[in-house]
């Protein structure tokens, strides 16, 4: 494939996606230069990859596949548990919670974000990525490498953990 | 409320979280980095070229049947009439745009939003007409936007209540109702209103703006799904029911808003429940099943039918005409079943079609409509079940 046509691929693949991985990748790792070197590896697989897509094959999904892969490796890596241990430790020094402040940040927080942002990683993922990404059941289970059945299960729990009570019914196909 | 929960999700995250211009240009630099500093040095060899010419012969004699078998199928689709199968493309559009796209059979138009304007996009002229601009800055999903030939009902994203255009006149009204799922039935709105703290099914005549609310599913648990078209018929399922190996649902009559019947699926969960003729469909699972099943409750016996198909990820039905979601080679694709005896007969309808297909969804008329992924993103396919008997 030429350069240029890489490019342009490229582009349009940052253009369409960029912004949306960008939030997707930051509600799951909490850090804003973490997702965004997330992001850039993503686009930079895919720009290197290119020539093995084909008409068929999905772009969106494969994009999001690796933005999941990698901040699970991003959990399982040295970087984030040194982080967590000293988040820890910064939790036990400092209570910043002040009845007042639990107050001002219940009322200007979103309730249903709230408690999806609670939930447990694998729950939280596919509620991100059904609402928010837009992508099927059946694309989730590709892009987590998963059975339908793990994630329409996951997704009906989140749900109900979330008590999202009625919804629009069709997951989209 | 899907639309809800997304925004409610967008907003959960700070407003500067966006792939920034600078970030793009070094990626781009960074990947012209790694593809230089990848691309392996080529040395004319003599084996490979020997291997390709072996492989390609074996591949060509094996391909003999599947050859002819190829042409069989080529003649079927080619026997069927061409008006069945119908490619619409939208040059300058998307698949984020289209997804959401309404096809309107009495006008041949598709009806989609690019969250600034309403188009209509009539399939015969190929012509684009703007119906409606967004007002302020706020935009329209297409999730919120639903339309027939005489109206167009839409919400946009921060303003409070819809609006709704008549085709005929061109005279917009402005409803201050929060409302989620809505659907067009002829001159009547149905859709799940917020109201006083709890949440109606509610019917709004459009004609003469007379609202009626018919059911409150908040203190009675209960969820309604969609109908997806023109069933007279609706259905409601208790949401609040949980741990139980049977999933209850009942149906209920648009225009006597009488309950017509108590049913249930043997099955631990049911999604995607749909009402075609007399049958309610749905996808069924137990948990640890490697995969859904289709069933349908007939609602003329209150009976449980399974019907046998390929492995599945999403399906559609019109009367005996079902599309479905199936894994084809490493991709997934559309492919269409005529439902015979409970069992799903492959129809060769789309099996000419290269680019993959997605989100399979009927008109009330019966056309079903999917959307192109792939390189042709700006199409989508419009067949004619009705001329499929």
């Amino acid at each position: 494939m030429e350069k240029q046509e890489r490019d342009r691929l490229l582009l349009t693949a940052m253009n369409s996606y960029g912004d949306y991985l960008m939030r997707l990748t930051y509600a799951i790792v909490k850090d804003e230069k973490k997702a965004e070197d997330i992001v850039q590896e993503v686009f930079i697989r895919y720009y290197l990859n290119l020539d093995k897509f084909e008409g068929r094959s999905s772009i969106k999904t494969y994009l999001y596949r690796v933005a999941i892969n990698e901040c699970h490796n991003y959990f399982k890596s040295w970087a984030y548990r040194k982080m967590e241990i000293s988040n820890l430790f910064g939790h036990l020094l400092i209570n910043k919670d002040t009845p007042e402040c639990e107050i001002i940040q219940k009322e200007s927080d979103d309730h249903v974000a709230k408690l999806i942002e609670g939930l447990p990683l694998k729950y939280r993922e596919v509620i991100w990525l059904h609402y928010y990404s837009e992508l099927s059941v059946a694309e989730i289970a590709n892009v987590l490498d998963c059975p339908v059945n793990t994630v329409k299960t996951r997704l009906a729990r989140g749900r109900k953990l979330a008590r999202i009570a009625f919804e629009e019914g069709n997951d989209y196909a | 409320m899907h639309e809800h929960i997304r925004k409610s999700l967008d907003q959960s995250i700070p407003e500067q979280v966006r792939l920034r211009d600078e970030r793009k240009r070094a990626i781009v630099a960074e990947a012209h980095r790694r593809l230089e500093k990848g691309s392996p040095t080529r040395k004319p060899a003599l084996k490979p070229l020997i291997s390709a010419v072996a492989v390609v012969g074996i591949a060509g004699f094996l391909a003999v049947p599947y050859i002819q078998h190829e042409m069989g199928e080529k003649a079927i689709v080619e026997s069927m009439p061409s008006e069945v199968v119908h490619k619409v493309s939208i040059l300058g559009e998307n698949l984020a745009t289209l997804i959401t796209a309404i096809y309107v059979d009495k006008t041949k138009e598709m009806i989609f939003t690019d969250g600034y304007r309403i188009y209509a996009y009539n399939t015969e002229s190929k012509i684009k007409e703007i119906l409606v601009e967004r007002e302020e800055d706020a935009n329209i999903s297409g999730y919120n936007v639903a339309a027939n030939e005489r109206w167009i009902v839409w919400k946009q994203d921060d303003i409070e209540g819809y609006s709704i255009l008549n085709r005929l006149n061109g005279e917009v009204r402005n409803i201050p109702d929060e409302l989620h799922g809505m659907q067009i039935d002829g001159d009547q709105l149905n859709y799940t209103s917020v109201s006083q703290g709890n949440i109606w099914f509610t019917q709004l005549d459009l004609k003469t703006l007379e609202q009626t609310q018919l059911i409150d599913l908040h203190s009675q648990r209960l969820k309604l799904e969609y109908t997806r078209g023109a069933t007279g018929k609706f259905i409601i399922t208790d949401y609040g029911e949980s741990d139980s190996s049977q999933f209850k649902f009942t149906v209920h009559d648009l225009k006597s808003q009488r309950q017509i019947g108590e049913y249930s699926f043997p099955y631990e969960n049911a999604i995607n429940l749909s009402i075609s003729g007399n049958k309610v469909f749905a996808e069924l699972f137990n948990e640890g099943d490697t995969g859904p099943v289709l069933g349908y409750v007939d609602l003329t016996d209150g009976q449980f039918y399974i019907v046998e198909t390929p492995k599945f990820f999403a399906y559609a039905v019109f009367e005996d005409i079902l599309a479905l979601d199936v894994p084809v080679k490493d991709s997934r694709t559309i492919k269409l079943y005529r439902i015979e005896n409970n069992q799903a007969h492959a129809l060769p309808v789309l099996d000419h079609i290269q680019e993959r297909l997605v989100k399979p969804r009927f008109t009330p008329e019966g056309s079903l409509v999917v959307n192109v992924e792939g390189t042709d993103f700006y199409s989508l396919y419009v067949v004619d079940a009705t001329k499929l008997k």
